[in-house]
């Protein structure tokens, strides 16, 4: 057991702008997208309106959080901001957020730039940095517009993803509760199969990058879009996390039936339910939030934490896997028991179905 | 695996009966043989053989001779 730091609050926030079922028929026909609909399990996704960033929907679910529970915000000491899509790569997104936040001006901000795994690598940072005594109280938020990088004509990844923001606490717990484990990995060598490929300093933009191209498949996009090897993508899941998770357990010699419930990141229906089956866990122990919310990156797990625990799924006791998977490649997991001091979840019931 | 029971499962997965199914059979003309269902495709293979098949591969697939090919080596009769 590493120690006795834990999730104490968390709170997400998605656009009120949905991108419908219907609108993506209308865009890219029935077959195809009610295909993609019943397989992905995605019927419609949230969408960020122009103007508006990761961080502003991350903003809002820190704002409302903090609101909610009366939680004094000179009491943060440490801002952790996961993202990949910045409001800019200069400035740290995360000095703006403590500002907006109103938080003290001796605290730590950072950004955390990792993908769809990022909220559990946020978290094994704030563990440390708790664990450590460099911090007590830190606030680790995660978000990303994902739907501003992905062509509007490209069909494989329009059905898929939508935009979020979430807010977590982490902090110091009563003993045995909290975080019991973490297990990360790293492909670098496959980096490419999940790529913006001109984002950064490596492919600078030019009238180069904006030429649009269809793939064999008949996705448009541009250099300066979201670039997926679905299929590739898929081996990765099912090869690396069913591992992940016997991995994490490993550590603290838990088994599958000791574990309540295993939120996976929401990458599509049935992506989690193969790596279920795989791995040997009923779905059943699982708790999907994707139906009217879509793939939002990095917030797709805490968003499912947070509906579980809404759903009373999540109770003081109740033994948590966080388990997530994505661009890097990238993984990563936490064993959790549920502690007594978390405050409970800021909406009193599910907002979404499954 | 066995040939037959590989030709269970390629039949399961696109809604139809193994008795349709031969190697000159089109895919697309049996059943939906979209992302979707290569990914179902990829899923299976996954759980019988030692190795994933390469993804462009598995979307180079027409025929059931296609498929069949791709763990030839494996399947047993």
């Amino acid at each position: 057991m590493i120690g006795s730091v834990g999730v104490i609050a968390a709170h997400y926030h998605v656009p009120a702008m949905r991108l419908t079922h219907d609108e993506l028929v209308a865009r890219f026909g029935v077959e195809k997208m009610t295909a993609i609909a019943e397989s992905s399990g995605i019927w419609e996704r949230r969408i960020a309106p122009a103007g508006v960033t990761g961080a502003d929907l991350a903003f809002t679910a820190a704002d409302e959080m903090l609101t909610h529970h009366q939680i004094d915000r000179s009491s943060i000491d440490y801002l952790i901001y996961c993202t990949q899509t910045p409001d800019y790569l200069i400035p740290t997104t995360a000095c703006i957020l403590q500002d907006r936040l109103g938080l003290r001006k001796s605290i730590g901000a950072v950004d955390l730039n990792q993908g769809c795994s990022q909220y559990v690598y946020g978290l094994q940072l704030a563990h440390a940095l708790v664990s450590s005594g460099h911090a007590r109280r830190i606030l680790v938020m995660t978000g990303d517009a994902d739907t501003k990088i992905i062509h509007p004509l490209d069909r494989a990844n329009v059905p898929l993803f939508g935009d979020a923001g979430t807010a977590s606490i982490v902090g110091p717990v009563e003993a045995g509760a909290g975080i019991l484990s973490f297990e990360v990995g790293t492909d670098g060598a496959s980096h490419g199969l999940l790529i913006q490929p001109s984002s950064g300093a490596r492919v600078p933009r030019s009238a180069d990058t904006s030429v649009e191209q269809v793939d064999k498949d008949g996705n448009v996009r541009t250099a300066e879009h979201l670039h997926m090897d679905g299929r590739s993508i898929f081996i990765f899941g099912l090869s690396v996390v069913p591992k992940l998770i016997d991995q994490l357990l490993a550590r603290t010699g838990h088994q599958k039936d000791d574990v309540d419930v295993f939120i996976l990141h929401q990458a599509n229906k049935f992506m989690i339910d193969s790596i279920l089956k795989r791995a040997g866990i009923p779905l059943t122990k699982t708790h999907y939030c994707l139906r009217h919310t879509g793939n939002s990156g990095g917030s797709t797990v805490p968003i499912a934490m947070s509906e579980a625990w809404s759903a009373g799924r999540l109770r003081p006791g109740s033994l948590v896997a966080l388990v997530a998977f994505g661009v890097g490649l990238s993984w990563a997991a936490t064993l959790m028991r549920w502690p007594d001091q978390a405050l409970g979840p800021v909406f009193a019931k599910p907002q979404f179905d499954a | 695996m066995t040939k037959a029971s590989f030709k269970a499962e390629v039949a399961m997965l696109l809604d139809t009966e193994s008795a349709k199914l031969s190697p000159e059979t089109v895919l697309a003309s049996v059943g939906t043989w979209d992302s979707v269902a290569q990914l179902s495709f990829i899923a299976m293979a996954m759980d019988h053989f030692s190795t994933p098949p390469r993804p462009d591969n598995v979307a180079r697939c027409e025929t059931y001779g296609d498929l069949e090919a791709l763990y030839d080596r494996e399947l047993i009769e």
